[in-house]
């Protein structure tokens, strides 16, 4: 990151092939089309670059940063849409599992299954938890707008939420400690 | 961990902002209370690992191909902007697409050069034709604001003033700010700009001699326009 911070862009084009295919998979599970996808990655990638001066590596690694920014670009996508909702079957992780990575590096392999143990994470929660995960992270959708789809009162999505991911956090155990 | 912090209210507000789930006043409330309160940040960090896992939780798809040429030909066309202002040579510049035609053709439009200089508004500080807003001198010019309800400040220097402007809010999806200088019934095109998230915008900009009278601001199209073609969102009236 540093020679991409000096303005290097052969150091940036190496950022994008480490990174763009988890960004791409992010903004795709979100808003389940292709189009918008890359006009996200697109946006997400330049705003990277505008503000590579900013980036503090004390707070993440520029992955989290990278992904961080895809997210909260799709989310704004999908606010935009409005009507759009992707789905929240479970298989669709499972289907993307099976596309290629085009990274096949020792990498991808540590966080394909670093993936799974999230996604085993994730399915390990009571329904009720991981349906308000899904629905905030994947979809973009406030608390107040969860409960009102799910008619839940506030209180009962914040709980939830707080539960859920309190149980993702000790659930991943001891390698999030040791990628500190 | 969490209740031995502080309450399962606050956790719960922490919760809900580190997943992205709350709306953005309530967001910006939850940032100070992070920002103050060891407490709220301490269980910020503890909970960020989670939130980078569910982000990684998606595996990797192939981006496709022609995604990866469009976005490097982006990135190598604001590097070279910022290498035509600046002056600097880039020291890699044979990796990125050449292009440099098309940059000619863009820089012989005066919209396009309105478009470089919001290109390269990084953080609120403007560059403009090879001067940063450091060789500002130190004198100020009074600035009065006529219309509209933003604050500002210009800073004047040999080559190149900063104009500060406080409390624009933000443009209209889409639509950027675009300064303009007047002199005589005449008016040019100074520079684009978008605000910060806190509202401040500065711009740099050369040209602003002892015989501009006012400075204006409107809304235009991404990219700015040759002429104002937007409603007039401040005009400023300078009086040295």
């Amino acid at each position: 990151m540093p020679e991409v911070q000096a303005g290097h862009l052969s150091a940036f084009e190496v950022l994008y092939d480490r990174h763009a295919g988890a960004g791409y998979a992010l903004a795709y599970r979100m808003l389940g089309r292709k189009q918008a996808a890359e006009d996200v990655i697109q946006e997400s990638f330049l705003a990277v670059w505008r503000n590579r001066s900013r980036y503090d590596r004390t707070r993440g690694s520029v992955r989290s940063w990278l992904l961080w920014t895809v997210r909260n670009r799709a989310i704004d996508a999908l606010r935009k849409q409005q009507s759009a909702t992707p789905t929240l079957d479970s298989d669709d992780d499972a289907t993307l599992e099976r596309q290629e990575a085009g990274e096949p590096t020792a990498d991808v392999a540590l966080r394909n299954e670093q993936a799974a143990q999230v996604r085993g994470a994730l399915s390990g929660l009571p329904d009720d938890q991981q349906r308000v995960l899904r629905l905030a992270f994947f979809s973009g959708y406030t608390h107040s707008e969860i409960a009102k789809r799910l008619e839940l009162p506030l209180g009962t999505v914040k709980g939830r939420i707080r539960l859920g991911l309190e149980k993702v956090r000790t659930g991943l155990g001891e390698w999030a400690e040791d990628d500190r | 961990m969490s209740d031995r912090l502080f309450g399962d209210s606050m956790n719960e507000l922490v919760a809900a902002y580190m997943l992205g789930a709350l709306p953005p006043e309530e967001s910006a409330e939850v940032e100070q209370l992070i920002a103050g309160s060891h407490e709220a940040r301490d269980y910020a960090d503890w909970l960020r690992p989670a939130l980078e896992s569910m982000q990684e939780s998606v595996a990797p798809r192939k981006a496709p191909d022609e995604l990866r040429a469009r976005v490097l030909e982006a990135v190598a066309d604001e590097a070279r902007a910022e290498d035509l202002v600046t002056g600097r040579a880039r020291p890699d510049a044979t990796h990125a697409p050449r292009r440099a035609t098309r940059w000619r053709d863009r820089f012989s439009r005066p919209a396009a050069v309105g478009a470089l200089t919001g290109a390269l508004l990084f953080g609120g500080i403007g560059l403009w034709a090879g001067s940063t807003i450091e060789d500002a001198a130190q004198e100020p010019v009074r600035v009065e604001v006529v219309s509209g309800t933003a604050t500002a400040s210009l800073l004047p220097g040999n080559t190149t003033s900063t104009l500060e402007l406080n409390g624009l809010g933000q443009p209209a999806e889409g639509r950027v700010y675009e300064l303009w200088r007047e002199h005589e019934g005449t008016t040019a095109p100074v520079g684009v700009f978008v605000p910060e998230s806190d509202g401040q915008a500065r711009v740099a900009a050369t040209e602003l001699n002892k015989e501009i009278e006012r400075l204006v601001v409107t809304e235009e199209p991404r990219g700015g326009s040759p002429r104002p073609t937007g409603e007039r969102v401040a005009t400023l009236e300078l009086r040295r």
